[in-house]
């Protein structure tokens, strides 16, 4: 919940700047300002987002994903698209946003290497064979830069990279119903019954920038509003280079329904 | 077309997850049950993740005997089951997963030495990757035999990297050179905790522990055959330190109460299946013929060499018969309630020679 009040603050904030920034630009001089004015769309958008942090291609350690469940889905962008001549056919867009990128999962494992973890620090490593949840609830703030295609009245193509910070990290879970081997496949054996958990937690290990790609379409319902849809794709893993405790590499693939307003 | 695409990105993460690989090879590599003919045994057979034991009786022709295993799923041994070998001594079996690459060797012993009536606790080595210590004894064959079991294994999954001498069972100075068994009450983890475990007694005792993380009570199998005299008591040197606040398995404090420590001894009627006591008996067994305990009185701190000798009670309506088997289980504690979860850390039991005193 406060990361929810955070993330609405700070994008309310960011779209009050871009105003002030783009009602600022009026009073220099004049090419400046028609840069500012003409051929140039501002919008604000509120998104959904669904997707997760996922392995491209699931690791043969994943016997079954037992259930899914995005968590986290909000996010709101402002952005401008500046059109290069006045077809206004092709045209950049930068936005900013603030969206959230969260997952609740449960799957059964077989021999998942992991790492539960105590309050002192104390850390075991290990194999586990059974049930793992994970829950991933990372908020990032995004500059995505675009090329537009406006490919008929209604309807703009969009796609390019973006670049992310996170600015709150969260990953964590734990392993339960199952039998936990230390250090190797062949360890002491634990087994895990009943209520008995071993809790993990990664969050620390959250990658800070991330980069990557998104491509999406734009339907445009009247002068106002509009709806869009996107897929964004992440090149850099979710975790760090040197983290080892999930053997395989995980990335950041969401799909995103937005609903633009054009001032 | 609005409609198609909003199916393929909802759906893209679902793609993603469909895609589950073919299952890869076992890499299970245990003894799960271990056999020989049942009236050989004075007990179950002991398995560990890398020993089996079988406890047999005096009669037993060790020189040919040709144990089956049960093992893991897709898993195969060498030499395969019903190898017929002289276990004078000890023998070693291969067993390998499905996935070749994992393999275990376990050592395979028969045991015909009656039970021990003294020990000392002078012997000890590292084990499971030298990270903590397990008494041994030799038997009449020159082959080590652990009669004494502790919750260390168990604690292996919580240590990290704490040494040997953190973990609740290790190693003292003995009273007369050698060495002594020191038990010592510490904290466990936060995840075993959030199950109800916050602490961890150190422990002894005659019998096996067989790791069961989260359920550490039922772990604990207590007990091991025993056939003769009924002792008179049981006898020895013990030093003892009570830790701080007493906490209990919500890991609140216990306002008031102070630790102490416990030593016991149990005779129980012997039969073919779960031949032991679990470590939640709390005395109750209806299996049990004579019990000994320490005292609340003699339960006192010190810092010296302190010797502790109590005797054995008969169960009510129970009588004993030499003739017969038993089971003995030998049991020492750094926290009393350490069965429960309960007990200070930092409590700390050290224990030299303990021994069954005869008529």
């Amino acid at each position: 919940m406060k990361n929810h009040l955070k993330v609405i603050t700070t994008s309310f904030l960011f779209f009050c700047s871009l105003i002030s920034i783009a009602q600022e630009s009026e009073n220099e001089e004049s090419k400046f300002k028609s840069f500012f004015k003409e051929n140039i769309e501002y919008q604000a958008k509120l998104q959904l987002t669904l997707g997760g942090a996922s392995p491209l291609g699931i690791p043969a350690q994943i016997r079954k994903i037992e259930s899914f469940k995005p968590i986290n889905v909000l996010g709101f962008e402002a952005n401008a698209t500046k059109w290069f001549n006045d077809e206004r056919k092709y045209g950049i867009r930068v936005g900013l946003k603030i969206e959230g990128r969260g997952m609740k999962t449960q799957a059964e494992v077989k021999n998942y290497f992991t790492q539960i973890e105590d309050d002192s620090g104390a850390r075991t490593t290990g194999y586990f064979t059974g049930h793992v949840v994970t829950r991933a609830n990372n908020s990032y703030v995004t500059l995505p830069v675009s090329f537009v295609w406006n490919v008929s009245e209604k309807w703009n193509v969009y796609g390019g990279f973006y670049i992310s910070a996170t600015i709150n990290k969260s990953f964590d879970g734990h392993i339960y119903d199952g039998v936990f081997r230390e250090g190797t496949p062949i360890g002491e054996p634990a087994t895990f019954e009943g209520t008995a958990i071993g809790i993990y937690d990664f969050s620390e290990d959250i990658r800070s920038f991330q980069f990557g790609e998104q491509i999406g379409v734009e339907y445009k319902v009247n002068k106002q509003f509009s709806i869009s849809l996107d897929g964004s794709f992440a090149n850099t893993a979710v975790f760090r280079k040197d983290f080892e405790a999930i053997s395989f590499k995980m990335y950041n693939i969401f799909g995103n329904l937005g609903f633009g307003y054009n001032f | 077309m609005k409609k198609q695409h909003l199916l393929a990105f909802l759906l893209a993460p679902f793609l993603l997850t469909s895609c589950i690989k073919e299952e890869e090879a076992d890499t299970n590599a245990d003894i799960l049950e271990a056999f020989i003919p049942q009236e050989y045994l004075k007990t179950d057979p002991i398995i560990t993740n890398n020993s089996v034991e079988f406890r047999v009786k005096s009669n037993v022709d060790l020189t040919k005997q040709s144990p089956v295993f049960i093992l893991s799923e897709n898993a195969t041994i060498d030499p395969v089951n019903g190898t017929t070998r002289d276990y004078t001594n000890a023998q070693t079996a291969v067993v390998t997963a499905q996935d070749p690459n994992w393999k275990k060797t376990y050592t395979i012993t028969f045991n015909v030495d009656e039970l021990s009536t003294k020990y000392a606790f002078d012997h000890a080595e590292l084990t499971d990757k030298d990270r903590y210590y397990r008494f041994y004894t030799t038997g009449s064959n020159g082959d080590k035999i652990y009669d004494w079991a502790s919750g260390n294994s168990g604690y292996v999954t919580v240590a990290g990297n704490k040494t040997p001498d953190e973990y609740p069972t290790t190693i003292a100075q003995g009273r007369t050179g050698g060495l002594a068994a020191k038990m010592q009450t510490v904290y466990t983890s936060s995840f075993a905790a959030a199950t109800g475990n916050p602490i961890a007694a150190g422990n002894l005792f005659l019998g096996s522990f067989k790791t069961n993380l989260l359920n550490t009570l039922k772990s604990t199998k207590m007990g091991l055959p025993y056939s003769g005299e009924l002792p008179k008591s049981v006898r020895t040197y013990y030093k003892y330190k009570a830790g701080g606040e007493v906490r209990n398995q919500d890991f609140d404090v216990v306002s008031g109460a102070k630790d102490t420590f416990d030593i016991y001894a149990i005779l129980f009627e012997s039969r073919d299946k779960d031949n032991f006591l679990y470590g939640d008996h709390d005395f109750q067994d209806p299996r049990n013929v004579a019990i000994a305990r320490v005292s609340s009185a003699q339960r006192i701190e010190t810092t010296t060499w302190k010797e502790l000798e109590f005797d054995f009670e008969m169960v009510s309506g129970k009588t004993y018969d030499p003739e017969k088997e038993y089971v003995l289980a030998i049991v020492m504690s750094s926290s009393i309630d350490g069965a429960r979860f309960t007990g200070a850390i930092g409590s700390t039991l050290i224990v030299d020679e303990i021994e069954l005193i005869f008529n």
